[in-house]
């Protein structure tokens, strides 16, 4: 007996080693099988080698609604996130119930993603894999790039916490590990310092000085990043800094009876982002209050659309006429908003008797016939955001890192009316428990019955024999 | 005997009434889970893993609980079975009876893919899930149920026990370092959310058979120490 419950003791001390062995072994190595019909949980191989790289605590904290589908989707793709990498450490936070949580990290939109690591901090737009894999990628390269806004025409300030000021765009910026430096070219020597990963040309109101147009085309013809964004409201004319590049300032005002925001025409609402590129990615429309038209050399392969108005829409070119009908004169749409421009070329250079060396050079330019939009009383509208902070990570090369394989779960719609919740709670809760119970009665008079009826040739037991039995039963 | 088992289980007035209680709050959990106007069920099979736990301890008090407080736990000794056998009969009898019950609540999803169109991979491993998960809950409640001959010490002893671990894994996500990797690891809380997704992870699959495995080696320690 004392050897059995020996073994037996040998045997449970073996089977509780193997069971962590294969325990840590599938902790270690967790691989899966997607069975949604998304595959929205399936992480790309390119997130999978990012994640590989992630050594030290990293912390996502997602600013959901909590409750909501969006907050499980959110967790369980954060899930995946951890289950990859064990120092990833996630969190939903609801910023409703925790309005001082929020206020700490700066949130200003929901879905927005806080990711922190070594002391670095960057933000997602979207709890989707693209949008989260590029902020980890950023912060893994773990420098912070200089976007230099320029001033000296009237653009608004960067300090400026009022409706026209940008104080929020340079929390966006700082937020996505870009250090925003103004630099004045219409002063000293004008010249773009090096420093500078992009240049953003927010909103001049009066015209740029021929120096500072000069020092412009320069840095662009360098391989340049510029922004652009421009009205015909502010009396500037750019196209000396755009036309070498196939974009056109057309001005005017565009008014879109189809698409505005309220009564006013003017104030367009953007729903036509035809591009592929990543500047319109995950944006669905945008707010522009008092645009004016681009021109674009689409037979420049160089060039894309990012925004265009609806047919319905039209230029304006002399808005000060007080009539907002299309008339004679008035360009029919749909108009060209905002463009891009991505031009590479190859370089060579003489670095010495006999030593020449290329290399490829990359000039980036996003233009935006609209100067408010960007601005802290429309930055949070409809897409503004993402669309600013996905044009400055496209001009300085941080864009597309990351490509998603993952889809968001599709939208299923089951409106539950109250016919309907009736319904199911007559049969799920009443109906179906009130089946099995009257199943269970039914067999036990059944069998009482047949307990009851005597069988041929047996004598019926007494009552207290009965008893005895059913007791025993 | 797990036949045996089952049918003492769903023919006793005690096992059709928890049968039914559980049927009727699966029916309660879908209707606050479609209330957010999706035709997705993974708001439902996430608390479904606890009610799950809950009956799988009250089931499983019947296993020897039960047996010993009626006496007939002595003449189950004495039979020609082995050890072993007897404990995997008495938590395969739990088990089936568990999944009985699991398979009466395919009605939910049924209603929902009448009114709406839900996607069918997480309804899928959900149901894996619960199956892993119920086994599991009943091997550790067949050991509690051993472990003592008070029904109510068994039933309460196995759900106290069920649901501290699934509790440990919410509580782990407060703390950080290697003892919340431990913990949350241990609790079967963070092993639902992949089934829940529609994912099938081996690290879920495993987790849960190991915990039905160290059921099973705790019922036969357990009877071993009371022989």
């Amino acid at each position: 007996m004392r050897r059995s419950r020996r073994r037996l003791f040998l045997a449970a001390a073996l089977a509780g080693t193997a069971l962590i062995i294969g325990n840590v072994a599938a902790y270690a190595h967790n691989p899966q099988l997607d069975l949604s019909a998304e595959s929205s949980f399936s992480l790309s191989a390119q997130t999978t080698t990012l994640l590989t790289r992630v050594d030290h605590p990293l912390a996502i904290i997602a600013f959901l609604t909590a409750g909501g589908p969006e907050a499980a989707d959110a967790s369980y793709l954060l899930a995946r996130y951890q289950e990859l990498n064990h120092y990833i450490h996630w969190s939903v936070v609801d910023p409703d119930a925790n309005p001082g949580e929020a206020r700490r990290y700066g949130i200003s939109a929901y879905s927005t993603v806080v990711l922190s690591y070594q002391g670095r901090r960057v933000t997602s737009p979207d709890v989707q894999e693209g949008d989260i894999s590029t902020a980890i990628l950023r912060l893994l390269r773990g420098r912070t790039e200089t976007v230099c806004v320029l001033t000296g025409n009237g653009e608004p300030s960067l300090s400026d916490s009022g409706p026209n000021g940008l104080s929020d765009l340079s929390v966006l910026l700082s937020q996505n590990a870009f250090a925003p430096r103004t630099i004045d070219l219409t002063l000293g020597v004008a010249a773009v310092p090096p420093a500078c990963a992009a240049v953003l040309e927010l909103g001049p109101q009066q015209s740029l000085p021929a120096t500072e147009v000069a020092a412009l085309e320069s840095y662009l013809r360098g391989g340049g990043r510029l922004m652009v964004l421009t009205s015909s409201l502010s009396g500037t004319d750019p196209n000396p800094l755009l036309s070498p590049w196939g974009i056109g300032f057309v001005g005017g005002l565009v008014l879109d009876p189809a698409r505005s925001e309220g009564v006013d025409w003017s104030d367009v609402v953007v729903q036509d982002l035809p591009s592929l590129n990543p500047v319109d990615q995950g944006v669905s429309s945008l707010q522009f209050p008092a645009p004016s038209g681009l021109l674009v050399n689409t037979a420049q392969g160089s060039v894309s659309v990012l925004a265009s108005t609806s047919p319905q829409s039209y230029i304006d070119p002399n808005p000060q006429s007080g009539s907002v009908a299309f008339g004679p004169g008035d360009v029919p749409g749909p108009v060209v908003v905002a463009a891009a421009a991505d031009v590479s070329r190859v370089v060579t250079s003489t670095a010495g008797p006999g030593i020449t060396s290329t290399h490829v050079e990359r000039t980036r330019l996003v233009v935006v016939g609209c100067d408010t939009w960007m601005t802290n009383g429309f930055l949070d509208n409809l897409g503004n955001r993402r669309f600013f902070a996905n044009a400055v990570a496209w001009l300085t090369d941080q864009d597309s890192l990351v490509v998603a394989t993952s889809q968001p779960p599709g939208n299923r719609p089951l409106p539950l009316t109250p016919a309907l919740q009736f319904e199911l709670l007559g049969i799920t809760v009443f109906a179906v428990p009130g089946a099995l119970i009257s199943l269970a009665l039914l067999r036990a008079a059944v069998v009482r019955r047949q307990e009851k009826e005597p069988v041929p040739g047996r004598t019926r037991p007494s009552p207290n024999r009965r008893r005895r039995r059913r007791r025993r039963r | 005997m797990a036949r045996r088992d089952i049918r003492s289980i769903w023919l006793s007035a005690y096992g059709v009434g928890c049968g039914a209680g559980f049927l009727a709050l699966a029916g309660v959990l879908l209707v606050l889970d479609l209330r957010s106007d999706q035709a997705r069920l993974d708001g439902w099979f996430s608390p479904l893993f606890v009610v799950v736990a809950l009956l799988a301890a009250l089931f499983s008090v019947r296993s020897f609980a039960e047996e010993e407080r009626t006496g007939s736990l002595e003449i189950l000794t004495t039979m020609p079975l082995g050890r072993g056998q007897l404990v995997a009969g008495k938590i395969l009898g739990t088990s089936g009876a568990l999944m009985i019950a699991l398979a009466i609540t395919v009605v939910c999803p049924l209603m929902v893919a009448l009114v709406g169109n839900p996607d069918p991979g997480p309804i899928l491993t959900g149901y894996v899930g619960l199956v892993l998960a119920g086994v599991a809950f009943a091997s550790v409640g067949v050991a509690v149920s051993a472990a003592t001959g008070s029904f109510l010490v068994a039933a309460s002893g196995s759900s106290a026990i069920l649901l501290a671990l699934w509790f440990g894994g919410v509580l782990a996500r407060g703390l950080s370092g290697r003892l919340q990797t431990v913990l949350a690891y241990l609790s079967p809380y963070s092993h639902v959310t992949g089934f829940l997704r529609g994912t099938l992870a081996v690290a879920d699959v495993v987790y849960f058979l190991s915990l039905a495995v160290v059921g099973v080696l705790a019922t036969r320690l357990v009877l071993e120490a009371r022989r």
